[in-house]
């Protein structure tokens, strides 16, 4: 009787020690269905179901916890949720059992960029971008950061590199549009954004950055083409973009215009983005400095005392009220708005010469 | 002679009152012929068009469960309006939802006693609780023209990948933006980043607009002084162009 309890208590002991092997037909099974949910994961997390994918993908971490793409889809999981620590947990994982896979790289990249480590993000995304060059989205993320470090010019010469081997990515062309622009290469920029333009099509994004890109190169006409063009589509369209966002391209229609000689018009485009955007002080002050040219004065003396009321500090308004008094043949008034214009505005030799006119003329 | 003339004579019809079914019914299409004259030559009435309206009773809208939300859905609002049955009309084709030239149909076609398909659509004009217009005697075609590439594009799902490279960018910019020595080109640099990455962003696209529409009109009002220098100093008291 006592060898029996001795037996069964060394049997239980054993139990509970060591793991029962798996069969070789038992893992070939689990690896199976293991794949099967890593499909169905990436599937619910592409259709925006993360609770799904996350139980989903926490069942074939539980099956095969060596598959690296579940490792991947639990740290997008992650991600998505900004649980950076865990994350990067997954990802290690993942790099413990392929250290070359290319997407954990790039995913390692990310979560360190988010914690300022440059360095280290740059590290991956370089390691990733080698490992598969044909992906657009490593690229793209290396080069976005190299500009980041001011090493834009890099980052320029690096994405034209590669439009060997992405012809006809927008995105590429846009970036280095973008880059272009930043370094107030505006006429290089034109080109590569109508490169850009002409293989999106319609793409609005791109025209509106193109017309960016049209103003400052000093293409008036064709900014102003269009912009026009953009916001005739825009108006059969409900709420396409925030207020801020069309009183961007109002008001850079508007300059346009007006450096087109089409004050009336810049007028028109101006008033449209104050009313969108009634509390910027500079909108209210090319709109007084519209109507005055087109000789709208009392519309340009609201404008402007809107522009005063909510930038009292500015100079330019005051030159500007000189001017409109100057225009009104009201010279005192003027005299005292460039003397205004002078106080706050020491280094500011307009107001001195003006008052010094109009003493003059007198 | 007289056997000619039997042969070549024909017998003549019986009188009316021998056969006074066809006379009747002679008299009958004769009768209706002279009204149908008269009606289109003295009270100037011209034949309506082909109506052929279904003899089914018309169906009573379907209760209409309370929705717990405070919006109804969408089924519920579609489900409201009385179902009409089909009048059937197949020679009234709406000619103007099909042009024959390369543009598109327009925005919205009335489609008031038009033809089959236009009236089995019930779905294609729901009358949403807020409108105070009275729902249509009969549905009406929404032809919805398709989007720019641009705006379908915003609808695409954007990776958590791209979302966390957004939320590094817009915090990029909004570093800069508190830094000692703001760089503007460099704000907006992260901005653009962070709304190409995520279009959905938009506390960064509204800020990136407020900028870019501060820096173009800053830049443009810069030149007010050599404006009004040239003017005032030029002695040209006029303002330029206008009416």
């Amino acid at each position: 009787m006592r060898s029996r309890w001795l037996l069964a208590s060394l049997l239980l002991a054993g139990c509970a020690q060591v793991a029962p092997p798996i069969a070789p037909s038992q893992q070939s099974w689990n690896d199976g269905r293991a794949s099967a949910l890593i499909g169905l994961a990436g599937e619910e997390y592409d259709r925006s179901e993360f609770a799904q994918a996350r139980a989903t993908v926490d069942e074939a971490i539980q099956l095969a916890p060596q598959s690296v793409p579940a490792r991947i889809i639990s740290a997008k999981l992650d991600l998505q949720a900004d649980q950076l620590e865990t994350a990067k947990a997954e990802l290690d994982a993942a790099k413990q059992v392929d250290p070359t896979d290319a997407e954990a790289d790039y995913l390692t990249g990310v979560i360190d960029q988010r914690w300022k480590q440059t360095d280290q993000a740059m590290a991956c995304y370089q390691r990733a971008s080698a490992a598969e060059p044909t992906n657009a989205d490593y690229l793209l993320a290396y080069a976005r950061l190299q500009a980041t470090n001011g090493a834009a010019d890099n980052a320029i010469a690096l994405l034209r590199q590669k439009l060997d081997v992405f012809p006809r990515n927008v995105a590429i062309w846009r970036e280095i549009g973008l880059l272009l622009m930043r370094q107030k290469q505006f006429d290089a920029a034109v080109q590569v954004l109508t490169q850009a333009s002409n293989i999106a099509g319609n793409d609005v994004e791109i025209r509106t950055e193109l017309a960016r890109a049209l103003f400052y190169a000093g293409q008036f006409p064709n900014c102003v083409q269009l912009l026009s063009d953009i916001l005739r589509e825009q108006a059969t369209l409900p709420a396409v973009g925030s207020p801020a966002t069309q009183a961007e391209l109002r008001v850079e229609l508007g300059e346009a215009l007006l450096q087109c000689g089409q004050p009336m018009a810049a007028v028109d485009a101006l008033q449209r983005a104050s009313d969108l955007m009634p509390d910027s002080a500079a909108i209210w002050l090319s709109l007084a400095r519209a109507q005055i040219q087109a000789a709208d004065l009392s519309g340009a003396e609201q404008s402007l005392a809107r522009s005063t009321e909510l930038s009292p500090g500015d100079s330019r308004c005051y030159v500007l009220l000189g001017y409109l008094r100057l225009c009104e043949h009201r010279p005192a008034e003027a005299r005292e708005a460039f003397g205004q214009a002078q106080k706050l505005d020491p280094a500011d030799s307009i107001g001195k010469s003006a008052a010094a006119a109009i003493d003059l003329r007198e | 002679m007289t056997e000619q003339n039997q042969i070549t004579s024909q017998p003549d019809p019986p009188p009316a009152h021998a056969a006074p079914r066809t006379t009747t019914f002679i008299g009958m299409v004769l009768l209706a012929t002279a009204a149908m004259w008269i009606k289109i030559f003295v009270l100037d009435h011209v034949p309506s068009d082909a109506d052929a309206g279904s003899t089914a009773p018309r169906m009573p809208a379907p209760a209409v469960q309370e929705a717990p939300a405070s919006q109804p859905s969408l089924l519920a609002v579609w489900n409201q309006p009385e179902i009409l049955p089909i009048r059937r009309n197949l020679f009234a084709i709406p000619l103007t939802a099909f042009p024959t030239d390369d543009s598109k149909p327009t925005v919205q076609v009335s489609a008031v006693g038009q033809g089959l398909q236009d009236q089995s659509t019930k779905a294609a004009a729901p009358q949403l609780p807020h409108e105070e217009t009275p729902a249509p005697a009969r549905p009406q075609v929404i032809v919805v023209m398709a989007p720019p590439s641009g705006v379908a594009s915003a609808t695409i799902t954007t990776g958590a990948d791209q979302r966390a490279l957004a939320q590094s960018a817009y915090q990029a910019a909004l570093d800069e933006i508190n830094g000692a020595n703001p760089d503007v080109s460099e704000v907006l640099w992260n901005l653009d980043c962070a709304v190409t990455l995520d279009p959905s962003l938009s506390e960064a696209a509204d800020l990136r607009a407020k900028i870019a529409t501060q820096q173009t009109a800053d830049g443009a009002n810069g030149g007010i002084d050599q404006f009004v220098g040239r003017q005032v100093l030029g002695a040209t008291t006029q303002p330029t162009g206008g009416p």
